[in-house]
C-alpha cells in the first residue's frame, strides 16, 4: 500500500520531468500559481505522466476542479489503494 | 490525409511512410531556419570533418514527427503538445528513412495520446528517437 509520502515524491520527480527543472520541490499546497508554466497543457502533460507511473485512469469530472498537488496526491491514494 | 477521432485509437496503433531527404530540402530547411552550418550544406566541408557526405539538419528529419501526427496518426483531429527527440546517428543528403509511431499510451479523460517514433535509415538503424504528447480534437 503506498503512502502519501510515497505519491508526493514520485509526483516531484514527474513535476520535475514535466517542467524540466531539476531543483523544482513541490508540497500538497502548491499549486498553478505558484508554478509560472503549470498551464492548461501542462495540466494533462502531468497528469498523463501520473496516470502511466501509477497505472492508473482519471476520469475527466475526476480532475477538473483539483485545487493544488494534495489534492492530487489523494486522488492518486484512491486510485492506487483501490 | 487520416482522420481518426479518439475512440478509434488503440494502444499499439502506429502507422510509417518513407521519405528521401534531398538537397532541395536541405537548402530549403536552411534557408527557413538560417542554420546555413557548412556540415549541412557543403558536401566537400563534410567530407574534410571526417563524414561521407552533408549531413541532413537533425531538425529537418524531426519536423517529419508532425507529419506523421498531423497527417497519419491522428490525421486531421491532431493537436501537437509535446515531443522530446533525441538525435542518435546521422542522416545524410539522399537517404531515404522510414518514420514509424506507435500509440503507447491513451488518456480518455484529456482525449490525448503519447506516440513512440523513430526514424531509421535504409540499414535499419535508428538516427532519431522521439515522444510525442498529442490532443485528439
Amino acid at each position: 500500500m503506498k503512502s502519501s509520502e510515497d505519491v508526493l515524491n514520485s509526483c516531484n520527480e514527474i513535476f520535475r520531468t514535466v517542467f524540466s527543472d531539476t531543483t523544482l520541490s513541490i508540497n500538497v499546497a502548491t499549486s498553478a500559481s505558484d508554478i509560472a508554466d503549470w498551464d492548461s497543457l501542462a495540466q494533462i502533460r502531468l497528469l498523463m505522466a501520473m496516470e502511466q507511473t501509477f497505472e492508473i485512469q482519471f476520469a475527466l469530472d475526476e480532475v477538473e476542479d483539483l485545487q493544488n498537488v494534495g489534492e492530487i496526491v489523494e486522488l492518486i491514494l484512491v486510485k492506487v489503494n483501490q | 490525409m487520416n482522420c481518426f477521432g479518439f475512440d478509434d485509437l488503440f494502444i499499439g496503433m502506429s502507422a510509417q511512410f518513407k521519405r528521401k531527404i534531398d538537397g532541395e530540402m536541405i537548402n530549403g530547411f536552411a534557408q527557413i531556419s538560417g542554420d546555413s552550418n557548412p556540415l549541412h550544406i557543403d558536401s566537400d566541408y563534410a567530407r574534410r570533418s571526417g563524414f561521407k557526405d552533408q549531413i541532413a539538419h537533425g531538425m529537418l528529419c524531426s519536423s517529419l514527427f508532425s507529419e506523421l501526427v498531423g497527417v497519419h496518426l491522428p490525421g486531421e483531429n491532431c493537436l501537437l503538445t509535446d515531443i522530446s527527440v533525441v538525435f542518435s546517428k546521422p542522416v545524410f543528403i539522399d537517404d531515404e528513412v522510414m518514420v514509424d509511431g506507435s500509440i503507447v499510451q491513451l488518456s480518455p479523460a484529456f482525449k490525448s495520446a503519447k506516440i513512440d517514433a523513430t526514424i531509421t535509415n535504409k540499414n535499419s538503424e535508428v538516427c532519431i528517437r522521439a515522444k510525442i504528447g498529442v490532443v485528439v480534437r
